[in-house]
Formats: C-alpha cells, structure tokens, sequence
C-alpha cells in the first residue's frame, strides 16, 4: 500500500508534465514549439508548473506521511527537502519573466510596460506575494541566514511559505493556461496533485496529532533535572500501551501553554516505551527551551506528532553494537539501551560530554549495565579532574576502546560535526556504510 | 473521307491552341513573383479593414430584421477584425511600410444571405488566405506577421464555426446573445465562463463583452 503511495504523486506530475507538452503541442495556434516566440510561452509554463509541482513535492517531504516517512527516515527527507529547495525557487523565478516577454512580444509593448500590465491582472498580485513568501523561506533557509536566525524566525518564516502557495492558488485557476486548456485531462491531474498534497499535509501534520490527542489526552506528569542544562518532561496519557513507540524515535512536541504552542519541536524519546509513561530529555539550547524549562508545569496537554525516524535498533544487522552519543544525542541511544538489554545484545556505549556535571542518565546506564551484556565508557573533553577517558572521540579511539569495532553495527547521535567525523573515520576503518546508523535531529 | 480529315485537322488545330494557350497561362505565372510577406500584410490588412466594415453593416441589418443574436455575433466578429487589422498593421510597420486599405461600401442584402457571404469569406480566410501567408511568414521567418496571421486564423475558424451554426437555426438567433472578444488576438467565443483565452493566453480581463 505504500509504494502504491509513493507512486502516486510522480504518476500525477508525469501526467501533468506530459499534459503540457500536448497542450502546448496543440494549441489553437499550431504548436508552441516550432519558433521562438512560442517557446518563451511554452517553457514560461513549463517552470510555473515546476514551481508549483516542486513547492507540492516539498510539501510532501517533509508531511510526515507515513507511506514516505519510514522508508527514508524524516531526516533523509529533510536533507532532501534542503537541498531541493535550493533548486526550486528558479523555476518560479524564470516564470514571471517568461509569460511578460511573451506577452510584449504579442502586444507590441516593451517589457517594461508590459510588465506593469501583467501586474494589474487579476490574482498577480497575490501570486507575487506568494512568491516572495517561498522565496524568503528560501533565502532565510541558506546556510549563512540561517545561522543568524533563531529556530523560532526561521520557523515563522516556513509557515509563510504554506501562505504563499495558497496565494498563488487563485492565480494557478484563473490564468493558468493549461488548467484553463479546451481538454479537462491536465486540470484534472492538476486538482489531483493539490487534493493529494493537502490531504497528506492535513492529515499528517494537523488532524493526526489531534487524532492521537484525543485518543490518549497526553499531558504532563511532571519534570526531573538530568543534569544543569537538561530536563526531562514525564508525559502520561491513556492507554499508552496502544501508542507504539520503538527506541531511538522521536516526535514533535506542541506544549498547549501560553508562549509555547505555537511552535512543535522535536524530542527523542528518552526511555523505551512502558505503557505507563512517556520520556522526553530535552537541553536548553535556545529561546523555546529556555521558555519550557522555566515555565512547563505539570498537567500542561501535550499534542504528540509522531512517533517518527527509523533510527531504531531494528537497523541492527550484526548481534552487537556500538554507541557512540555526543552531549544530549543520548536520547535515543538511552531508550534504545533498553530493548537491546532486554535482547540481551552485547552493547558498548561510548558518551561524550563536556564535563561530568553534563552527564545525563548516569545512574540509568549504570544500572543498565548491570545486565551483563551493556558497557558504557564515558569520554570527557573539558574535565581536568576526569580520571576516565578524555578528549574529543574520533575512530581511532573507538578503535581503541572497541577492538571488535568491525563486528558490531554502529549508532551515532551527536552534533553533526562529530558524526560526520565519526562517519568518515568509521568507513576508514572499513566498518561497511550500511552498519553506519545515524539521524540529524536538526530539521 | 472528306470529313473525317476535316474532323481530324479540327482537333489537332484545337490541341496546338490549347497547348498555346496552355504554355501562354504557364508564362504568364511564371512572369508573376510570388506574394512578399509584406504584400500579404497589406492584403490581410484591406481584407480585415473591409471585413470590420461589413459586419458592421451586416450587424445593423440583422438587428433591423429581429436577429439580435446574429447582431451580437456581426459586432463581435467586427471587433475582432478590428484587432487583427491593428495586428497586421503593426507588423506592416514593423517592416517600415504605411498600411493600406481600400475600405468598400458593402453590399446588404438579407440577414441570411448576409451570413451566407460572412461564412463564405471566412472559409476563405481560414482554408486558403491564411494557411498560405504563415507559411510564407515562416519562410521569412518574420514572428510578428506569423503571430498576425496565426491569431487571426484561430479567431476566423471561430467566426465561421458561429456563422455555420446560426445559419443552420437562424429562427433561435432571434434572442440577444452575448459573446466575447481578446482584444489582443481576437479570439471570439460566447464561453462566459472563459479565463484565460486559449489562443494568446491573456486573462479574461484583456476581453471585451459584446451584446
């Protein structure tokens, strides 16, 4: 059923795609690709439809459909949805030039005039102003902006790009050529791609989470400090045993408290799943987590988008693992712990952290241990007093520590520079790409 | 024996003329250089200067007899071939020459009869006239009077397409309809729901509405 999914917005652009060649191939005044001036209006089209076709297919990306989700993994899509995301805003850029050349080149008026013609047609202006909302979720995106950006204007920001496709909406049925074509066939793929995209956008990201809300009211049991910087929300609910959470997964978290629920963000699950409760450990790393450190108060409702990622121990191929956690990157691998202690899974745990006062879940792991089958070694960067392993964990000393590292699949989470580090020093090592698991956490 | 050389001697007498005559039409063409591209402006130019003329006066005859429907169809067809008047007109300056036309009064006769030589010109126009200067036009590679030619060759067809059907019932075209014309092409269409017109891609705001 999910590739049966999967294949239906391609299906649905290719119908879409090839519906323009034949619109334009037979349009009332011969084909559009036989000179010049036809081929301005036929590729003017062409990138209004792969504009409009990418912002959908962006949408979908990151919809947290779970035809799509599981198979690549939220983060795999978000990488995807980055990079895509770079290339799309050409083609809306290429549109509006395009369609005013051709038009001066049939009216006779110059560009520039006919430019200011076009912008008094009927839903140009909002499409403009739709199109500058994609193109500032764009630009605010790029690396350089974003580093200047809080999570919460960079957030804000996205939210206009959904703003500014449904602005473009009323300019796509009015003025669209090919939607307003004699043959209904392109229009009908076209309100399929639309219906689709909102469907799977609706239902993933608004009334599945509400769905689960009212299926298990989750709300908060209470808070525990892990450590100076780190909390961790109990969250109860009804039937839990129903809510099924693999270790290693996350979810995005909407707190329904005033100066938080406008925003969800995403957490690791930080315990395996018990049916009574669940964990969230979250750092304080920025305006919203700072804000829900100091004001997140027992029986605050909690909206539970998830669970999601595939960074889950089901990846392990071999019968042992290695861990490796950089600061709060713990998350996961805590749960994730659990179920393999309880597989009783030969396992070695390696923690980075700055200081020993930023060690989460010690006694947990401690415990943990107790099993047998676990061996946690906790790594130091900043701690003098620190009589364990110290410095900055790279592959050699995981080498070190690990002497059997080629048997067992690998687990990273951690800042990204530390796992494409450990990444790159891994496969060095000859560890193969597919024992390699990790997840970014920054979506 | 008589008469049959003389039947004989008629027919070669009439074979050698007709071979003559023949080779006179074959000379007579060749002398004749085929139409520039501009020519053909000029000619499209005069017969859509004339044609707006005459659905003019075709238009006030059919709204005399009681067609008010036929009326609406001669004033928005006369729009029509106003536009693409001004189309070959600015194409025919384009290429540094004054547009001419020899504007005719045009001969009234019936409503029917009226529409009867309406669709007769159109056929015309959209079998033989136009087909003929666009490929000369793309021969000559010239966009603008390509563009000319192909946007009133759409809008003829559905001229012609009108003309034919209220010849068919002209009893119905007795109510007043409304049609609509792209001011920049001169698509004409009674589609009300119409957005953007499918022949040069302006919205529905580029049309004027004719009743």
């Amino acid at each position: 059923m999910k590739r049966i999914y999967l294949a239906v917005f391609p299906l649905l652009a290719l119908a879409a795609l090839g519906l323009w060649y034949f619109d334009n191939s037979n349009a009332p005044m011969g084909s559009f690709f036989t000179d010049r001036i036809g081929l301005i209006i036929a590729f003017a089209r062409l990138a209004g439809l792969v504009g409009a076709l990418g912002v959908m297919g962006q949408l979908l990306l990151v919809s947290r459909a779970k035809w799509l989700e599981p198979l690549y993994g939220l983060d795999r899509l978000t990488r995807f949805h980055h990079t895509a995301g770079l290339l799309i805003p050409l083609a809306l850029l290429v549109h509006p030039p395009l369609v005013v050349w051709y038009h001066a080149l049939q009216t006779g008026n110059s560009f520039l005039a006919q430019y200011l013609v076009v912008l008094k047609w009927d839903d140009i202006l909002p499409a403009a102003a739709g199109e500058l909302l994609i193109l500032a979720a764009v630009v605010l995106s790029l690396p350089f902006t974003r580093r200047r950006l809080s999570y919460e204007a960079w957030h804000t920001a996205h939210l206009g790009a959904y703003l500014g496709l449904a602005f473009s909406l009323g300019h796509q049925f009015e003025l669209g050529a090919d939607l307003n074509a004699e043959t209904p066939y392109f229009a009908w793929a076209w309100y399929a791609l639309l219906a689709f995209t909102a469907a799977n956008m609706l239902w993933y990201r608004l009334l599945r989470p509400l769905w689960t809300y009212r299926r298990h009211g989750f709300r908060v049991d209470r808070t525990a400090m892990e450590s100076r910087d780190v909390m961790s929300v109990y969250v109860k609910g009804r039937g839990l045993g129903n809510f099924p959470v693999e270790p290693g997964q996350f979810a995005l978290l909407r707190f329904w408290a005033p100066g938080l629920k406008l925003q969800a963000h995403p957490f690791s699950f930080s315990k395996a799943p018990d049916g009574a409760e669940l964990r969230f450990s979250i750092k304080r790393s920025g305006d919203f987590t700072a804000k829900l450190h100091a004001e997140l108060k027992p029986g605050t409702p909690v909206i539970i988008d998830g669970p999601h990622g595939v960074f889950t121990a089901a990846r392990l191929r071999a019968r042992k693992a290695l861990l490796v956690a950089g600061g709060i990157g713990i998350t996961p691998l805590r749960a994730m712990l659990e179920s393999l202690a309880a597989a009783r899974a030969d396992a070695v745990l390696v923690f980075s952290n700055r200081t020993a006062g930023d060690i989460v879940f010690r006694e947990e792991l401690a415990g943990l241990e107790k099993g047998g089958t676990l061996r946690t070694v906790h790594v130091l960067t900043e701690d003098k007093d620190w009589t364990g392993e110290k410095g900055r964990v790279d592959a050699a000393m995981l080498n070190r520590l690990v002497p059997d590292l080629g048997e067992r699949d690998a687990f990273l989470c951690g800042p990204p520079p530390m796992m494409a580090a450990l990444d790159a020093g891994l496969r060095a090592l000859g560890v193969p790409a597919d024992r390699i698991h990790y997840e970014r956490f920054s979506l | 024996m008589k008469l049959s050389k003389l039947i004989l001697s008629a027919a070669a007498a009439a074979l050698l003329a007709g071979a003559a005559a023949a080779g006179e039409t074959k000379a007579k063409a060749a002398a004749k250089p085929e139409a520039t591209t501009l020519e053909n402006l000029q000619t499209a130019y005069n017969g859509e200067s004339n044609a707006k003329a005459r659905y003019e006066a075709f238009a006030a005859k059919a709204q005399a007899e009681g067609y008010l429907g036929v009326a609406s169809l001669f004033k928005a067809a006369a729009l029509s071939e106003g536009v693409h008047a001004a189309k070959h007109a600015k194409a025919i300056e384009a290429l540094g020459a004054v547009p001419k036309a020899d504007v005719k009064a045009p001969e009234v006769k019936s409503t029917k009869e009226n529409l009867e030589v309406a669709l007769k010109g159109e056929n015309y126009e959209r079998l033989k006239m136009y087909p003929a200067f666009l490929k000369k036009a793309e021969a000559d590679k010239n966009q603008q009077a390509m563009y000319s030619f192909k946007g009133a060759l759409a809008a003829e067809k559905m001229h012609a397409k009108f003309y034919g059907e209220a010849l068919k019932n002209l009893k119905n075209w007795k109510t007043a309809r409304k049609f609509i014309v792209c001011q920049t092409c001169g698509y004409t269409t009674n589609d009300m729901k119409l957005k953007v017109c499918p022949v040069c891609g302006q919205p529905r705001a580029q049309f004027t509405e004719v009743e």
